[in-house]
């Protein structure tokens, strides 16, 4: 992250100098929410009864909106980037990859997304939850073959203390180890 | 600052992703630096060839990210 030195605040500046101090706050939010410049002229006038300019505001937003987006923006795309990252193997060709995560970064910070890319990217999404699905299913098969086997030595060793005490503690194993799987 | 040098600025944040074209010019118009698409494209093509970012095309959109020496370029 590139660290800027900040730049000073002009002393003659009616934004700055709101009067009580938490207005500056309160103007920096009204802008980070999406207040057009008219509408923050607007509540300036109505809540601080001060008039200002377009440029001023534009000033105000770069030295305190600005850098507060650019952290949002950072930290979105790292948690765009981790997401992608805690899948795991992945059998995505690079240009399918790169596709994931340029669009989870850009559906994470609110971008518009084309429709073409949003229909490829949940395609891939399903494709990648079947594949889940599928191994999930797949160790389900497995578990349920060795309890079948169990099964069947439990009926074997009817009879033989010995024997269904073993295969009762073998089970027990089995169960706990399906549990955390 | 010259347009380059706004261009990086808009892009860095993203690092490692990147802005498509007109996210990245509503980027600079609300940075107080905007510029023509022509203008950014002119300007995109001049930091890809020094290094300092990455231009994507494809039949749908174009992106842009900049790269560690566009990084490094800013931070100067």
């Amino acid at each position: 992250m590139i660290r800027k030195r900040k730049r000073k605040v002009r002393g003659d500046s009616k934004l700055h100098n709101l009067k009580p101090e938490s207005r500056v706050m309160e103007l920096r939010d009204l802008l980070l929410s999406g207040a057009t410049y008219k509408e923050a002229k607007k509540w300036l006038w109505e809540t601080c009864q001060v008039t200002t300019t377009g440029d001023a505001l534009g000033r105000f937003w770069a030295l305190e909106c600005q850098p507060i987006k650019d952290e949002e923006l950072s930290l979105t795309a790292a948690v765009a980037e981790g997401m992608i990252d805690r899948i795991g193997a992945v059998d995505w060709d690079a240009a399918t990859e790169e596709l994931m995560r340029q669009t989870t970064f850009e559906l994470l910070s609110g971008q518009q997304v084309d429709g073409k890319t949003k229909v490829a990217y949940i395609r891939e999404w399903n494709k990648l939850r079947g594949q889940k699905d599928a191994a999930a299913k797949a160790a389900d098969l497995a578990r349920s073959k060795e309890e079948a086997g169990i099964d069947a030595l439990v009926e074997a060793a009817k009879g033989d203390k010995e024997a269904e005490e073993l295969l009762r503690k073998l089970n027990e194993r089995l169960k706990k180890k399906g549990g955390a799987d | 600052m010259n347009p380059e040098l706004h261009i990086l600025a808009a892009l860095a944040p993203c690092h490692p992703r990147g802005l498509r074209e007109p996210v990245l010019n509503a980027e600079l118009r609300v940075r107080g630096t905007p510029m023509s698409l022509s203008d950014q494209r002119r300007h995109c093509a001049t930091l890809e060839s020094k290094g300092h970012v990455i231009v994507t095309a494809t039949e749908d959109f174009t992106l842009i990210k900049i790269t560690a020496e566009g990084l490094a370029r800013l931070a100067e």
